[in-house]
């Protein structure tokens, strides 16, 4: 019987490595942007200062926002998952068996990931289970008989039943 | 991602605004001067070319010790007279020159005034209204078209900090500036 582990150790040291690269990375990138408005500043001549300023107050915004989106899209995003993923392995883990079915419910946790909907059905009972959205390709063909494991309601492990 | 991103319109808005203020203030202060190596021309006319006329005021070299020249017309100090009243230079019209008389000082030795508001205070004509020519008059809209225009002078500011008995950068400007006369 194949059995799927969502969040492994490993995952842990591999997403803090990740986030290292990302904070180097944009503390690079602000740096370029300063280092190119203070450039700009010391370019500036009598006849051209008041289009130098603009300039420079351009470049600022733009590679600001760019800088915010990275910040928004890249490094919080993988500092959650990374703070969801250690919840997640440090958690109880409870097991039950069951037709696992996907929802249509997607929603973002706030200030955290984004989670799907799941419900395992045994019978008359109904669980009601959430998946990082970031491990449903690892979920497979659903619906389908599995025993899950879950931590806090989420999945984190599933093994196929014969 | 269009989503999250319009979520966070406050943020951008509120960096650019930040970006607005900061550099102003970054740029001011990496590019500007203060009086001690700065020289200042104030010119009492609306239709001034600050920048061009600074610029070519600055040809050719400045004096040891002096980083720029700032010209302005008197609107400028609408917000605050400090800069004002501590110009190097003034270029004044004959009718106002006597209300700006405490913030002249005499003429240096060897210049020869057209304007004499006592107390040994004189300016030098640098606009002949009658003529209709003065210095840098391509730059300066001394008088508007068609009408009928007035003397202008320059003068040389009381609170100056590049008099004679300093680095005699005011002279070196107002010999720059009469230059410049047809």
């Amino acid at each position: 019987m194949k059995k799927t582990e969502l969040y492994r150790p490993e995952e842990l040291s591999r997403r803090s490595k990740q986030q290292k690269i990302l904070r180097v990375l944009l503390l690079t990138l602000t740096a370029l942007a300063v280092g190119a408005c203070v450039l700009l500043c010391t370019l500036v001549t009598t006849r051209n200062a008041a289009r130098m300023e603009l300039t420079v107050i351009l470049v600022s915004i733009l590679s600001g926002w760019v800088l915010i989106t990275l910040r928004y899209e890249l490094l919080v995003l993988a500092r959650r998952e990374a703070e969801h993923a250690a919840h997640m392995l440090a958690g109880p883990r409870v097991t039950c068996t069951g037709t696992l079915t996907l929802t249509e419910d997607t929603v973002r946790i706030p200030g955290s990931i984004r989670v799907r909907g799941l419900t395992l059905q045994e019978g008359k009972d109904v669980r009601r289970l959430n998946v990082n959205v970031t491990k449903l390709k690892q979920l497979g063909q659903l619906p389908r008989r599995v025993t899950v494991q879950t931590v806090h309601g989420f999945l984190v492990a599933l093994e196929e039943l014969p | 991602m269009i989503k999250r991103t319009l979520s966070r319109f406050h943020v951008y808005l509120l960096w650019a605004l930040v970006s607005v203020f900061l550099w102003s203030y970054v740029f001011s202060f990496l590019t500007d001067t203060g009086p001690q190596k700065k020289l200042s021309l104030y010119v009492s006319t609306e239709q001034v070319q600050d920048v061009e006329l600074a610029a070519q005021l600055e040809e050719g070299g400045l004096p040891d010790g002096i980083r720029m020249i700032k010209v302005h017309p008197f609107s400028y100090a609408m917000f605050s007279d400090r800069d004002l009243l501590s110009a190097d230079l003034y270029v004044v019209k004959a009718s106002e020159a006597e209300g700006w008389h405490d913030s002249f000082r005499p003429l240096p030795d060897g210049l020869a005034g057209d304007l004499d508001l006592g107390d040994g205070v004189c300016g030098i004509r640098v606009y002949d209204a009658e003529r209709g020519v003065g210095a840098f008059d391509e730059l300066i809209g001394y008088s508007a078209p068609g009408a009928a225009g007035e003397d202008y002078y320059l003068f040389f500011g009381a609170e100056s900090q590049h008099t004679e008995e300093d680095d005699g950068a005011a002279l070196w400007l107002a010999q720059r500036f009469l230059e410049g006369s047809h």
